[in-house]
């Protein structure tokens, strides 16, 4: 039965994949062209995020609250811890959200160039698992822990948002010297 | 009866597909499938042929046409490879890798089980081949079908009939053949029995979508986006400088 299992599931995964592929034909969102509109925006999105990166990584640094335990009472600590953990896990989801879309707008782009080279794709690809996989353990671990535990962790998932926002860049440059022509190789 | 049934149908709607497809003039852009399609369609009655006039010799000649038709549906991996991927030159190159890669490992594999496996008799030998036949199609298929998903590929109407309606098929066969081998199992007896369902289904989705032309996807190269890339190089370019000259004075004491 055990050397069926491979067999089994690579029948399972045609059929799942069967079913995505009418999924997206009905809903036809996924297939939409990319406009210049989100083209701008994404750009905007590149901006805002390494600016943003840096103010909450100074937002969730230690010297805050230590200087808050130092000097003020218990109840303002509570409140301080709150707002943090509250600001904390609004940007990571809005990271979340960004990184997603900014993917599915290079896939798609890549989809229709001479891109993608394989290694850096298997490079993105391996490096967006893991910014979601550990984003989202962050995300519990703040909502059970607080903020300021999870600093280290979320150093790691800034450099892994920041890696694939570089890719982005490139991707952006890139598209400048593309030149579509269906049907025609380089 | 009931199998009879099953067997005119297909054969029915085998020929009705083969018709539209003609007559839609969808054979100029679909060669390759109605090629496919008629194989099928010729082995579909030479057994039909034999089981009612010569039943003795039915089961060396379906293993023979199986063998048959698992190399003819190559056509249709082809052709899906080849329409799906004309506009998207980057993606064909990586497909055109990944498949190779694929297919060079899974026929060696194929050919090592085979080998160990040792020669029985003719019947025998053909069934390990074209179930193995079947595997390596069913890995190629899901690696096309994960590109097709993972870039966006769009296919368009018909391209997406036959892609559904052949993954259909060639997934639910694949579990088949994996059950074959422990033969008595539940599962076995069930998959068995929907297997001609599930042709008919895939038959069904051909020849709906099939049935008139529809309008290709849209290359991307005619998207607004191509042709404002420099527009936007440059103002992506500009941010980035601002950004980092903002950073540099930010990090100068």
């Amino acid at each position: 039965m055990t050397s069926l299992l491979p067999i089994l599931l690579l029948g399972f995964l045609i059929l799942i994949f069967c079913v995505r592929i009418i999924r997206r034909s009905v809903r036809n969102d996924e297939l939409r062209a990319v406009t210049t509109d989100e083209y701008f925006r994404a750009a905007e999105a590149l901006d805002s995020w390494m600016t943003e990166s840096q103010a909450i990584t100074r937002i969730l640094s230690s010297a805050d609250l230590e200087f808050i335990k130092a000097s003020a009472s218990p109840e303002i600590q509570r409140i301080f811890e709150r707002e943090r953990k509250k600001l904390a896990l609004k940007w990571l989801r809005h990271v979340q959200k960004q990184i997603a879309s900014l993917m599915d707008l290079h896939l798609r782009l890549a989809g229709g160039t001479f891109d993608p080279a394989p290694r850096v794709e298997l490079e993105l690809g391996v490096k967006y698992a893991a910014f979601r996989l550990v984003s989202n353990m962050v995300l519990s671990m703040i909502w059970l822990r607080g903020p300021f535990k999870a600093t280290r962790i979320m150093g790691y998932t800034v450099r892994k948002a920041g890696y694939i926002c570089d890719v982005f860049k490139i991707r952006l440059e890139a598209a400048k010297r593309v030149d579509v022509y269906p049907g025609q190789d380089h | 009866m009931g199998a009879n049934f099953i067997w005119w149908s297909a054969i029915a709607i085998e020929a009705v597909v083969l018709l539209r497809v003609a007559h839609t003039k969808l054979l100029k852009k679909y060669p390759l499938f109605f090629c496919y399609l008629t194989c099928i369609l010729a082995t579909e009655i030479v057994r039909l042929y034999v089981h009612s006039l010569t039943p003795i010799y039915y089961a060396p000649v379906y293993w023979c046409t199986e063998l048959l038709d698992a190399v003819a549906s190559y056509a249709i991996i082809v052709e899906i490879f080849r329409t799906a991927l004309r506009n998207n030159p980057g993606v064909a190159r990586l497909a055109r890798n990944m498949l190779l890669t694929i297919f060079v490992i899974a026929v060696s594999y194929a050919a090592t089980d085979l080998s160990a496996g040792g020669f029985i008799s003719l019947p025998r030998a053909t069934a390990d081949l074209g179930r193995d036949l079947r595997y390596v199609e069913g890995m190629l298929l899901l690696t096309m079908m994960w590109l097709f998903v993972r870039y966006r590929i769009r296919l368009g109407r018909s391209l997406t009939g036959i892609t559904v309606g052949y993954a259909l098929w060639v997934g639910v066969n694949v579990m088949d053949m994996a059950f074959l081998s422990s033969a008595g199992h539940e599962a076995s007896m069930f998959i068995r029995q929907l297997l001609p369902v599930t042709y008919l289904l895939a038959l069904a989705i051909w020849c709906v979508t099939l049935w008139s032309a529809a309008p290709e996807p849209m290359p991307v190269a005619t998207n607004e986006i191509e042709n404002r890339y420099a527009i936007v190089a440059v103002r992506t370019r500009a941010i980035f400088a601002s950004t980092s000259d903002r950073l540099i004075r930010v990090i100068k004491p």
